[in-house]
């Protein structure tokens, strides 16, 4: 039922704001300015991009589910919004009791979990094979860049394994210590070593009479978690905090973005920036109300003048909305969708 | 002039740790150095990936091979990455940009490289891989070239064009099922008669093949418990379905005391596939319930019973699989079970597999619009999404189209006289592959309603003879279960510990685990 809560507490947020799809864009961690907007201007950062496997049939079930149980009302008038009814509000309070929705710290650590986990699962393989002289083993996951990764590091540590391996025991048995021993568990029994494999998805949901969907956003709180334990106090955490170290401190921020920011440092406008890129003025918008909502640093009075602003963030007010259609309507008609993102993206980060 | 002049047992010993070659191996292998066109038709768990890797490690230049399955080729360069045969590469759709990038940089670094049919047909790898010496080109899983193969890959039908464009270098075609039809089928895609011919039989005379009819599923459930009570043996048991392996597999764990059961296809992801595979590669799992994803390179040779819980599309099909028992020689069963109405569900999956006349009608009639408008740019995803059209289907028509020139560089062409033409010609097409599956289906159902030797039966078209069974033969020669005595697996069992022991059994942490 964790899946389920999830949804429930996404709808919660969005107050009917916001159609179906944008609840299963976030919690795919869809890369659109629109996504990352809902995210911060709803209060759902945490939830962003938590189950980024998830697929549309499956997040429809569970959609189509809850409005069957009565959980969810279609809300008249709007197509695909909904709201919470009375028993889901009660519902919703109890799995927060059941359920840790607090682990989850998705628009920062969404992407870095998976490549935490994988990097941890690939070493730990490779060293206690290695350490028992057995070298013909099939690693846990392909993917090349983790791989060399961990090729890398392993470099460093091969001639005392034994050595690395009780470090990385410590720090994870301390780790492990801060969550109740059934998620300390189910992170464990996911571990492979020296012919000892871990438990694929199916039979950790067979072992705690779980859903699989549950038990693969468990073990995703569990990483955010850790890591964000393991980012507070990197000191007590060497090896784990060495396995994060490069990911956190990448600005999130597309590549396409980034390269329209390089440009715009450089003082090119907006149009000439599109030329030379071959791309839609839109497309270098999109880039811009990125770059405001992740670099506090940057400022958008060059966008907008003080006075639009003013005037958004009075509408924003009086209305108490983040729609952008409702926001358009009641400000100057010489006021832009671009101006008022701009403005939403920056008030954000501004709170 | 070329180094291979070395004896090549010595080669196979050094690199693969083998004393001596399995049948066919070493006239593949030497056909191959010599530069000859080979098609190698060698039965499952021969070794037909040695035909071409033996000769990778030992020549200048690089090797490329065409291979269907993305896992697959995932698996050998797993393998020959832990034999220390570390210039090898999966070039595949899973890769992200920039791993790709990288590798398509430093391609010369590389002797052996897996790629998939589509991938090859990017310009960009084309242009790369032209641009260094080819010297041996590899298509495996041959069978799928063929129109008739049973798992037909429309890709498959470039690859001609493509050895062309990488100045012909040689070319082997591997398979572990081509009818004689099928072998002319791959000859004549490849455009390359004179290829030597090296097919070896495929009968495995170590596994016994049992026939069970039962009345439905339920009895079918009822008969694998009662199978896997008394053996505990490694077994798999194949399905049709991803559903209905993940549901045999839960109620099996639920009746069965003492078997560790799993599922296995396609849709899971990575880590799973590896853990499952490993679990029963290491005897932890006892029974695997899979689709025809699982087994494809997978070694495990003490595999003891192959169930099939449907009926298989084809005989091909099911040599392929029931061949993945016993491959260390020991007796081995292969059971198929079926009822009276199993015949309508692969008919069914057949039709499926196919588009039908109303796909073909609707692709005409968009690709007509969209040739009415500025771009004339068909778009996959679109035309996919638009006609709902499977992935495969719509590959399938872009062939076609292609071929009768209504596509030409991804633009549409509008002739209409050449698209009534076409439109016919693609219905025929249809129509005859529908038919051609149809009667290897039903050539399927007459092996299970025949009173004959099934051994005989099953092989009889593939291969002028076959030998006699090492154990008992057949159901329809005598088989007696009470007879099959397998030895019992020697099962891992895990210590049933709490999350602290087992992270420190795990680590190796501790005096019992300590080496020297």
């Amino acid at each position: 039922m964790f899946l389920e809560s999830i949804i429930l507490k996404c709808f919660y947020q969005l107050n009917g704001e916001r159609s179906v799809s944008s609840v299963y864009h976030l919690l795919k961690g869809n890369k659109s300015i629109q996504t990352i907007q809902d995210a911060h201007s709803y209060q759902l950062e945490t939830l962003y991009g938590i189950y980024r496997h998830l697929t549309r049939n499956s997040f429809n079930q569970k959609v189509s589910f809850l409005v069957e149980k009565e959980y969810l009302n279609e809300i008249e008038g709007e197509t695909n919004a909904f709201r919470l009814t009375g028993q889901a509000l009660s519902c919703l309070a109890e799995s927060k009791r059941q359920f840790p929705f607090e682990y989850f710290n998705g628009l920062r650590y969404n992407e870095t979990a998976d490549t935490f986990q994988l990097r941890l699962l690939l070493l730990i393989q490779t060293l206690t094979n290695t350490k028992m002289r057995f070298y013909q083993f099939i690693p846990i996951t392909d993917q090349i860049s983790v791989e060399q990764w961990v090729k890398q590091i392993y470099r460093k540590m091969k001639s005392n394994e034994a050595h690395a391996l009780q470090a990385i025991y410590q720090e994870l048995y301390q780790l492990l210590q801060l969550f109740p021993d059934k998620y300390a568990s189910l992170f464990v029994e996911r571990l492979t070593g020296y012919k000892t494999y871990g438990k694929s998805m199916n039979q950790l949901a067979e072992l705690t009479k779980l859903s699989i969907m549950d038990v693969h956003l468990l073990l995703t709180g569990i990483i955010h978690k850790m890591i964000q334990v393991i980012e507070t106090k990197p000191e007590q955490f060497p090896v784990l905090s060495f396995l994060i170290g490069d990911l956190i401190e990448q600005i999130p921020i597309t590549n396409s973005a980034n390269l329209t920011y390089q440009l715009l440092q450089k003082q090119y406008t907006i149009d000439q920036i599109a030329v030379m890129r071959n791309l839609k003025i839109n497309t270098i918008h999109d880039h811009i109300v990125e770059i405001a909502l992740y670099d506090t640093a940057f400022s958008i009075d060059h966008y907008i003048n003080q006075e639009k602003q003013q005037q958004i963030i009075d509408v924003i007010n009086q209305e108490n909305t983040f729609k952008l259609r409702d926001i358009k309507k009641a400000v100057h008609d010489d006021i832009s969708y671009f101006e008022i993102r701009l403005v939403l993206a920056k008030k954000k980060l501004l709170k | 002039m070329q180094q291979h002049a070395l004896n090549l047992e010595d080669a196979l010993q050094t690199y693969f740790q083998y004393d001596t070659f399995r049948i066919g191996q070493k006239e593949i292998i030497q056909d191959v150095l010599a530069g000859k066109d080979v098609l190698g038709i060698l039965p499952t768990g021969s070794g037909k990936s040695i035909c071409y890797q033996l000769p990778a490690r030992i020549e200048e230049g690089l090797t490329i091979v065409v291979s269907p399955l993305i896992s697959l080729m995932i698996d050998q360069v797993k393998q020959l990455k832990a034999t220390n045969f570390k210039e090898v590469v999966a070039i595949n759709s899973f890769m992200s940009p920039t791993e790709r990038r990288n590798v398509y940089q430093n391609l010369v670094n590389y002797k052996l490289i897996y790629v998939s049919p589509e991938l090859l047909q990017q310009q960009e790898l084309l242009n790369r891989l032209k641009q260094i010496h080819v010297r041996l080109f590899v298509i495996d899983e041959a069978h799928c070239i063929s129109q008739w193969g049973h798992e037909f890959r429309p890709d498959y039908l470039k690859l001609s064009a493509t050895i062309k464009e990488l100045n012909d270098p040689t070319v082997l075609a591997l398979s572990a099922t081509a009818t004689p039809e099928v072998q002319s089928d791959i000859m004549n895609a490849l455009e390359k008669p004179a290829m030597i011919k090296r097919i070896y039989p495929m009968d495995r005379e170590n596994i016994a093949f049992i026939l069970e009819e039962v009345s439905n599923d339920h009895e079918k459930i009822d008969r694998l418990i009662s199978i896997f009570n008394t053996y505990h043996v490694p077994a798999l048991i194949y399905f049709t379905s991803r559903l209905a392996a993940e549901n045999t597999a839960s109620i099996l764990t639920q009746r069965l005391a003492n078997r560790d059961v799993a599922f296995y296809h396609g849709g899971m992801e990575q880590v799973d596939r590896v853990s499952i595979q490993q679990q029963f590669m290491n005897d932890q799992l006892d029974i695997i319930c899979c689709t025809s994803a699982f087994g494809m390179g997978i070694n495990k040779s003490n595999i003891r019973l192959i169930i099939h819980f449907h009926i298989p599309l084809q005989l091909e099909a099911y040599i392929q699989e029931v061949g993945r028992a016993g491959r260390d020689g020991k007796s081995s069963v292969g059971v198929l079970l079926f009822s009276q109405r199993d015949a309508i569900i692969p008919n069914h999956i057949i039709q499926n597999e196919l588009p039908d006349e109303t796909d073909l009608k609707n692709v005409f009639h968009y690709l007509y619009t969209i040739s009415q408008t500025e771009t004339k740019n068909p778009v996959d995803e679109q035309i996919e999404e638009q006609l709902q059209l499977n992935e495969n289907h719509w590959k399938f028509f872009k062939y076609q189209l292609e071929k009768h020139g209504m596509i030409n560089n991804n633009y549409i062409v509008y002739q209409e006289n050449d698209w009534k033409i076409a439109y016919h010609s693609i219905e025929q097409v249809i129509k005859q592959r529908m038919q051609y599956k149809e009667e290897k289906l039903h050539e399927v159902l007459s092996w299970v309603q025949s009173k004959n030797c099934l051994r005989k039966d099953l092989y009889q078209s593939f291969q002028s003879s076959y030998r006699q069974s090492m154990y008992q033969c057949c159901s329809n020669c005598g088989f007696s279960w009470n007879d099959w005595k397998p030895e019992k697996t020697n099962k891992t069992i895990e210590k049933n510990a709490d999350w602290k022991e087992r992270l420190k059994n795990l680590l190796l942490v501790g005096e019992t685990h300590e080496t020297n």
